[in-house]
């Protein structure tokens, strides 16, 4: 399990957020543009949901509403589950494997500072577990 | 670990437009299928491309919008990276790391078997750890 806490992990990420109230269109702009597949909604300084590009897709597109005029605020998943950057990431990889989803905003006092994706747990976390594997292999080893 | 283990896990149903659909349709089939990803196979059922809603977000954003009319086979990724049954979980998900994709067909004598995705592999991966740490407790313990 990669041990690694979730600060080392985030790093000095700047946090993709964007503003509960602009429009899909606006967030699709953004998505874009940073490479992300989802952004940390904001709303009086705290963290309010999260949305993603399947939100777009699925709550947006697929029924027929206009990106260009629907806010994220309605159609974001409001009260995600968020993470402290204290935990391991194998914390995070749990959640996410439980809760099938692919990613968990960072959360300290109600401030979001970042957010893990699965894509995270490819490099160099995925490595790790490989590594351990190999580890215990070896140990069963010695101990055999 | 191998694709054939991965597919043997999760599943083979794969979901399928034709190239010929529009967007908007493969837009409705991710939706009611629950997927983020179709295959475009030929006459044959290979896969010759596949479309993602990473690809849907960004055509959006580019001011590319007429989903209606656009066919899939316009706006799908056709240089398709894949996989064989007897590969291990280890070479996949380096692929992945390496090549930035987040879906891999599986494809054995032009057929499509099944697609894995980063969630199935880390899932699995997630799964095979923690029973390698019991097996340990419990070798240990005895």
């Amino acid at each position: 399990m990669p041990e690694r806490p979730i600060r080392e992990v985030i790093g000095n990420q700047e946090p993709f957020t964007a503003s509960a109230d602009i429009t899909v269109d606006a967030a699709a702009r953004l998505m874009k543009r940073h490479r992300i597949g989802a952004l940390l909604v904001i709303d009086g300084g705290r963290l309010a949901g999260i949305f993603t590009e399947r939100d777009a897709l699925f709550r947006v597109m697929a029924e027929g509403r206009d990106p260009a005029k629907t806010r994220i605020a309605e159609v974001m998943t409001v009260n995600p589950r968020t993470i402290s950057p204290d935990r391991p990431f194998g914390h995070a990889l749990h959640l996410m494997y439980e809760g099938e989803f692919r990613h968990v905003p960072v959360v300290e006092d109600g401030r979001a500072l970042g957010m893990v994706s699965t894509r995270d747990a490819l490099e160099p976390d995925l490595r790790q577990f490989i590594a351990d594997l190999e580890t215990r292999t070896h140990i069963g080893e010695i101990l055999g | 670990m191998k694709l054939e283990d991965v597919l043997a896990a999760k599943g083979r149903r794969v979901v399928t437009v034709s190239a010929k659909s529009s967007i908007a349709d493969a837009i409705r089939t991710m939706h009611a299928e629950k997927v983020g990803a179709v295959l475009v196979p030929d006459a044959e059922g290979c896969p010759v491309g596949i479309f993602t809603e990473r690809d849907v977000v960004r055509l959006y954003a580019e001011g590319d919008r007429d989903f209606d009319s656009l066919a899939v086979e316009a706006r799908m990724t056709c240089s398709l990276v894949v996989g064989r049954l007897s590969m291990p979980l280890d070479e996949a998900l380096a692929l992945m790391t390496e090549r930035r994709f987040r879906h891999l067909p599986v494809v054995e004598d032009g057929r499509l078997l099944g697609l894995v995705s980063i969630g199935d592999l880390v899932k699995l991966r997630l799964e095979e750890t923690a029973q390698e740490a019991q097996a340990l407790r419990a070798y240990i313990a005895s």
